[in-house]
């Protein structure tokens, strides 16, 4: 495969407000490792985990409406799995039937590109691998026991069975930036995403079980793929209390400490005593 | 004996048919391993089981499924498709069950309806998802006004909650052209 050199972009409503952080993090990221990712002009919402149940029709324009937003000969890169998820599907269905490719001209009023590829971040994770981009100058995180979680980021849909996954993809992040992933079960337990709001106290005790699950794993932090996860994570959180990162945070070690001071202060649970005596991060930083 | 109440669709046809037509899901291939459920992260919050779901499915119980706290309670993760040795897309069933339940008018003061509603709401309002407003919006219509409070104080101060939605830089500047498509 050819080097992937520059993205169309879809941040997503989660990483336009509470993840905002982790949206400039990755940006500089890809920046820093020669991949330009242009954002999508005035992309609009994946239709989340709600759009779907209550007007069908309405999911499918607004999926329609991101994908004929996206210029030709380049992926679009969705770092949140749940627009990604939602984005790749559609666009393989429309891929795999010409009726419905009639339908989203129609709806469009712009011509389907069954090239068009819908990439994830870690998508991208063997060709930075391979250009040393995790590699920073020290190991970053020598010593830190790392809980990795996928959430649902692992399960697919039919439609996507046959693409490759991400088993094992962050466990190798972390390895490479000197840290050490620990066995546990929850790694792809389902964080609840909307129940968190809509039905706290089923959340509250899922998260329990998740983060008692890290502690018994003896992790000094949890790691996630998706900025959702990482909320409800924190903000259910009631006995059992374990920092938890998002991956770009990772992402920021990778690039060295003046990308840190942001992201550490933005977290529910405070990562820093527990970086600080692990050597991670020294007092002043914090 | 009492009557049972069966959806006229779900009688012209069968229910498998009718399930099928609308998921492209074929219950009948279900063998009940099981394995939708122990895979499940919320099984243990569920009135009834996934496989129990697809069972009853079998044996025509639609009102009792389409009442079910199940359905809502399912976040369509996938986890149960992708261990099904049947390749059954058990999501797509719940997501069939979902929409049909609200057809047929099963849902009443339905927490998990309700915060999509307002969801959809903000979609077509902004284009975009504006967290801060949906969660107030769904406070107020729950009435319950403080059991989040702390965490939503937390989360604003953290700059986690932003007040205008996401991509506008000024109140003025607030409806993308989505709306020409929808």
């Amino acid at each position: 495969m050819d080097r992937i050199s520059k993205v169309s972009y879809f941040p997503g409503c989660s990483l336009k407000s509470s993840g905002a952080d982790s949206n400039y993090a990755l940006l500089s990221f890809l920046e820093k490792s020669g991949i330009e990712a242009k954002e999508l002009k005035d992309w609009n919402c994946c239709g989340s985990s709600s759009v779907k149940g209550i007007d069908p029709e309405l999911s499918d324009k607004l999926l329609g409406r991101n994908l004929s937003l996206a210029p030709e000969k380049m992926p679009m890169l969705s770092p949140c799995p749940g627009c990604h998820m939602k984005l790749r599907c559609k666009q393989k269905e429309y891929a795999q039937s010409p009726v419905k490719q009639k339908k989203f001209e129609k709806d469009q009023g712009k011509k389907f590109n069954p090239d068009l590829d819908v990439i994830n971040f870690f998508d991208l994770v063997p060709q930075l691998e391979k250009e040393g981009a995790f590699k920073s100058q020290q190991k970053s995180l020598k010593g830190l026991k790392v809980a990795v979680y996928y959430g649902c980021m692992l399960s697919r849909p039919p439609i996507l069975k046959n693409d490759s996954n991400y088993y094992g993809v962050m466990e190798r992040i972390v390895k490479s930036l000197g840290g050490e992933p620990v066995p546990w079960s929850h790694s792809s337990r389902c964080c609840g995403t909307y129940l968190s709001a809509a039905k706290p106290e089923i959340v509250k005790r899922s998260v329990e079980t998740i983060m008692s699950g890290a502690l018994k794993g003896k992790a000094d932090c949890i790691v996630t793929a998706c900025s959702m996860c990482q909320l409800n994570l924190e903000m259910r959180a009631e006995k059992s209390k374990v920092p938890v990162l998002f991956f770009s945070d990772l992402i920021s070690m990778a690039m060295g400490t003046s990308q840190r001071k942001n992201w550490l202060k933005r977290h529910l649970i405070d990562p820093s005593p527990g970086l600080i005596k692990k050597g991670i991060i020294c007092k002043k930083a914090s | 004996m009492e009557k049972i109440e069966i959806k006229k669709d779900f009688l012209l046809k069968s229910v498998s048919e009718t399930v099928k037509e609308k998921s492209g899901v074929n219950i009948n291939s279900c063998w009940n391993c099981k394995t939708c459920t122990s895979g499940c992260s919320f099984s243990e919050e569920m009135d009834y089981h996934p496989h129990q779901i697809l069972r009853m499915l079998q044996l025509g119980m639609v009102k009792e499924v389409l009442e079910s706290e199940t359905i809502w309670i399912c976040v369509a993760c996938s986890s149960c498709t992708m261990g099904c040795p049947q390749n059954i897309d058990m999501a797509a069933v719940m997501e069939t069950l979902r929409l049909e339940a609200v057809e047929e008018k099963k849902v009443k003061d339905n927490d998990v309806h309700d915060f999509h509603k307002i969801v959809v709401e903000s979609v077509e309002k902004y284009g975009k998802t504006h967290k801060l407003e949906v969660m107030m919006k769904y406070k107020i219509k729950k009435k319950d006004f403080f059991s989040d409070i702390n965490i939503g104080l937390k989360m604003f101060q953290k700059r986690k909650l932003k007040i205008l939605p996401p991509g506008s830089k000024k109140p003025g500047d607030l409806l993308t052209s989505v709306k020409g498509v929808l």
